[in-house]
């Protein structure tokens, strides 16, 4: 019987929703469009419409050496043009965020090749090829991963994942880089690192918290909570119980 | 009530925690009630910084820095903190019953209020630091000492009001 991945371990929602966040053959829901100028204004790297820089000549006219590895892994497209590295950077509130930094790093891996992903205890980074940045960044802002309330594009001042929420259900940001319109559409009004943007970006409404309940990847005591999951504490606490005794015994 | 540690005498401090980051308007509004009660001495709003630009001039696509400015009891008071916690220390815990009512009154959401002690009773080093020990009693524990901005405070003239 072939071996067949289960991503990660449990039985309650929040399990089932990291599994699916991971498992790279599950095509993530659909939940609003972005042109692919807001992505890239959003993410403010290049202007919209300009050229790609390049770091290197495209590998075809770069004359690489003979090596077998060239032979089995097809470049990503941004690889394969010589872009730059750029990144994006996602904070996820704590307040049912549908996604969570070590689970967008977990995704990464799995579903994204040629990426440099890096987790912090609010944000997590993801480092690539500018055109791949951009394709994963339209991917992870249109899907379910990504809420406009309590998710945010965040190249720096990223404070707020751990903060109560503002009076209106919105994330805490300083630099106020999206915005809660009257008519319930949440508006990007600057780029990821707070630069003025020409036009605002329409993210839609936010979810509401019961919808959030349900696709969130949070364990939390008003929700879903840790200890409520026995096999997820059970393999928590075996990675911990082995790491710890490999640890000081490497023998072992 | 007493101080387990010196044994002196002290004032008794409250923490409000609302649920929610208060919005400016939401504050003042807090804020305007909490002044109707006699008995309290003195009053702290504690915070992440106040987001500079207003969220209405951003969708208008203005991108002006503004101060805002609580105005308690008639004098302009620059916020620079989203209110998140008010720290207020009371004569009697009586008073903690009228603070309620007040919190119920303004804050559209659930809030707690905790005993503790939010405020120091006592000059630190730092203050010797920066002050050179020239904290006077109504301002001890008030203020960020590290902060670099100027702390915005209302003085004790507007405790005329008191007691209505």
């Amino acid at each position: 019987m072939a071996y067949k991945a289960q991503y990660y371990p449990g039985k309650t929602s929040v399990a089932q929703n990291r599994k699916k966040f991971m498992d790279p053959s599950y095509k993530l829901e659909k939940i609003r469009s972005l042109s692919d100028d807001d992505v890239v204004i959003m993410l403010g790297h290049r202007a919209p419409g300009s050229a790609y820089k390049t770091i290197h000549p495209p590998l075809k006219e770069g004359g690489e050496p003979d090596d077998p590895i060239r032979k089995i892994v097809e470049p990503t497209a941004g690889a394969a043009a010589g872009d730059r590295i750029r990144y994006c950077q996602f904070t996820d509130s704590m307040f049912y965020a549908p996604a969570v930094p070590y689970l967008r790093s977990w995704m990464a891996a799995t579903r994204y090749r040629g990426v440099d992903p890096g987790t912090l205890s609010g944000r997590q980074i993801v480092e690539a090829r500018e055109r791949d940045v951009e394709k994963i960044t339209k991917e992870l802002m249109e899907t379910e991963v990504y809420d406009a309330a309590r998710s945010g594009l965040r190249g720096c001042t990223v404070h707020g994942h751990s903060l109560r929420l503002n009076e209106n259900g919105m994330m805490f940001d300083m630099l106020q880089r999206v915005v809660l319109d009257k008519n319930g559409n949440v508006y990007a009004v600057k780029d990821q690192v707070g630069d003025p943007l020409d036009r605002k970006v329409n993210l839609g409404k936010p979810m509401s918290d019961a919808e959030l309940k349900k696709r969130t990847t949070i364990y939390f005591i008003g929700g879903v909570p840790f200890r409520s999951d026995a096999e997820v504490v059970g393999w928590v606490q075996r990675i911990h119980n082995e790491r710890t005794k490999c640890g000081f015994a490497p023998k072992l | 009530m007493v101080s387990p540690v010196t044994g002196k005498k002290r004032l008794l401090q409250l923490e409000i925690f609302p649920s929610r980051l208060l919005t400016v308007e939401t504050a003042q509004k807090l804020l305007n009630e909490l002044n109707k009660i006699s008995g309290i001495t003195r009053m702290v709003v504690y915070g992440p910084g106040l987001p500079k630009d207003d969220p209405k001039d951003l969708l208008e696509g203005k991108f002006e820095a503004q101060k805002r400015y609580l105005n308690i009891l008639g004098e302009q008071v620059e916020l620079t903190v989203q209110v998140g916690r008010v720290w207020v220390e009371v004569e009697d815990i009586a008073v903690k019953d009228k603070i309620r009512e007040a919190c119920e009154k303004t804050l559209p959401f659930s809030f707690d209020i905790n005993e503790g002690l939010y405020l120091r009773t006592r000059k630190t080093i730092t203050d010797y630091v920066r002050k050179g020990g020239n904290v006077d009693d109504i301002s001890l524990g008030m203020f960020d000492p590290k902060s670099r901005r100027k702390p915005s405070c209302c003085g004790p003239r507007s405790d005329k009001h008191m007691d209505e």
